[in-house]
């Protein structure tokens, strides 16, 4: 088990999200940054979608109360494992293994939004709904009711398996691990493809949506990311109404005040504002990573093109997952057994 | 099938639009449409997001291409609306009024009735359920009676209770979970329409369904295990 010594700003588990709810009006939710879980995921040896830790900007302090093979994952913050009083930093991107007794301390996040912090074997929390995620307006998920975490919190954990054990030190290199964080002092470019509603929008205002750059404004949320920048103007006739339709992330709404907003992991499932445009899926990743004063441009592809950007980025994860898939051989020599785990470099 | 336009809702979801308003009969095709391409099982769809004139269809992009999921959905026949079968509305018992319903005086006064009329007005008209959002099975209904349609509160309240019934302009509705809201209250039902609890139904209505309301004694309603106020 791991108990939370500080919860962090907003921290909660997240996993691939809930699927085949949406007809029913609950929120898929899950990881903001499905590529950070996926890597931390497979760093200690889990399924890509196993629930984690996702927590943006401060996160929590925990102490582990067995021995646990862990990742951190997404935006950059520096880790502090606290052995015995004695204080050494780890590194992210890596499988590491905490003693008991251990306490990971992380500092703020320096770059891009939200960490994820997975353990290997996963969170022993029972799903509600087919998932872990915490969904704090269904009040599911999580440990409890959807609720974020909390300092004294206890999240059960898997006993440390042998192959675990055998993952300690694999890691990815920070370029890797970072390739999908903001840059700073850069706008963040999201590939888009057309909305439903492209027509909502004058030939000039579809020029403003794709051209300009958009802040993401301070009451942004797991919901969904508000712009603040120029005003999108709408064709004669139109104006950011319509016959409330089905919703999915990925969307970028445009309501009455021309300001948009993409709609993210928890969104609802309906709305009755424009689609416009909609975000390629390989760069949902990066819109988990936005924090409040970045910016961000909208850049046109065809949905065939962000297919193929997407299924680029599967593959590239996939052969991660398997050079991080250790060779273990065991050798006899004399009475010693020596068990030795081979793994290849990424290549990617 | 003719009459329908299938546009992509990004990388990873298809939207079928149907004629642009809402009417029960688009709503129909839309239903017949959503059964039908359930019925097909096609490869790499994933979920159908019914509305009052669209479906949408979610994909898997690894398994499928937005060209491929078009080939197959324009293949499509759904069978005529009127074949389709037309269940049992669902019932829902309300508990009107009182401290169930603050706002029924009110609406009653606004609308030169007496509480009784309201309520039979509001109980008399089958409801369609053109589809659940905006929170876990909150149902958009449609088919309100127009002599009974009261405006939101100025001030929304910061909590409604869960199962409470609202008229909303010319809607009314029910909340699953407990929220902030702004409807004019007039009763509340004991059961849930969300209950996660329950693996097998968490959801007790469907897009598609008809509702009736059915006015139950306060007896009754702590009968079926409502909350006493």
């Amino acid at each position: 088990m791991i108990e939370v010594l500080s919860p962090g700003l907003f921290s909660t588990i997240q996993d691939g999200g809930r699927q085949g709810y949406m007809r029913y009006g609950l929120s898929r939710s899950g990881a903001m940054d499905e590529r950070s879980l996926a890597l931390a995921n497979i760093l200690v040896g889990n399924g890509p979608t196993e629930g984690a830790i996702e927590a943006p900007l401060i996160p929590p302090a925990l102490r582990f109360g067995e021995d646990t093979l862990f990742a951190v994952t997404g935006a950059r913050t520096e880790l502090t494992l606290s052995s015995g009083g004695v204080k050494k930093t780890v590194p992210m991107y890596a499988a590491v293994l905490a003693n008991a007794g251990d306490e990971l301390f992380c500092g703020p996040v320096t770059l891009g939004c939200r960490a994820y912090i997975a353990v290997a074997g996963g969170f022993a929390i029972e799903k509600a709904l087919g998932s872990v995620s915490a969904d704090g307006r269904a009040r599911i998920g999580g440990l409890s009711g959807g609720e974020k975490l909390k300092r004294g919190d206890v999240l059960p954990t898997h006993p440390l398996g042998r192959e675990a054990a055998l993952r300690r030190g694999l890691s990815v290199s920070a370029a890797f691990g970072e390739a999908a964080l903001p840059r700073s002092g850069q706008a963040a470019v999201l590939r888009a493809v057309p909305g439903p509603q492209a027509d909502a929008l004058s030939k000039r205002g579809m020029e403003t949506l794709l051209s300009r750059e958009y802040t993401v404004a301070a009451d942004s949320d797991r919901m969904g990311i508000r712009f603040e920048g120029e005003q999108v103007e709408f064709a004669p006739e139109a104006d950011g109404n319509i016959i409330t339709d089905a919703v999915v992330r990925g969307a970028v709404q445009l309501p009455p005040s021309g300001l948009p907003i993409l709609m993210t992991a928890a969104c609802q499932t309906t709305g009755g504002y424009a689609k416009p445009l909609f975000a390629a899926t390989c760069d949902l990743p990066l819109a988990g990573q936005l924090r409040p004063g970045d910016t961000v441009r909208f850049s046109a592809v065809t949905a065939d093109e962000a297919r193929a950007a997407l299924l680029e980025e599967r593959a590239c994860m996939e052969r991660a997952r398997a050079s991080l898939s250790p060779l273990c051989l065991r050798v006899n020599v004399g009475r010693e057994t020596y068990e030795i785990a081979v793994c290849e470099e990424i290549l990617c | 099938m003719d009459g329908i336009k299938i546009v992509p809702a990004g990388d990873s979801a298809v939207s079928v639009r149907f004629e642009e308003r809402i009417s029960p009969e688009i709503h129909r095709r839309v239903m017949a449409f959503d059964r039908a391409v359930e019925e097909a099982d096609i490869a790499g769809a994933l979920e159908r997001v019914p509305s009052y004139s669209a479906l949408l269809v979610t994909y898997d992009p690894v398994l499928t291409s937005f060209d491929a999921l078009c080939a197959r959905l324009f293949e499509i026949e759904p069978r005529p609306a009127a074949e389709t079968l037309k269940r049992a509305p669902v019932e829902l018992p309300v508990l009107y009024g009182g401290r169930y319903g603050e706002d029924l005086p009110s609406v009653a006064a606004e609308r030169g009735m007496s509480e009784e009329e309201v309520v039979s007005i509001h109980s008399s008209a089958e409801y369609l359920v053109y589809m659940l959002g905006f929170t876990p099975g909150f149902p958009y209904l449609g088919g309100m009676d127009g002599r009974i349609a009261s405006p939101r509160l100025k001030t929304p309240r910061t909590r409604v209770r869960a199962g409470s019934v609202g008229i909303a302009g010319a809607q009314t509705g029910v909340y699953p979970v407990d929220s902030p809201g702004g409807w004019r209250l007039i009763g509340r039902t004991p059961l849930s329409l969300y209950d996660a609890e329950n693996a097998e139904k968490p959801f007790f209505l469907s897009a598609g369904d008809t509702l009736v309301f059915r006015p139950v004694s306060e007896e009754e309603y702590l009968d079926l295990g409502g909350e006493k106020l």
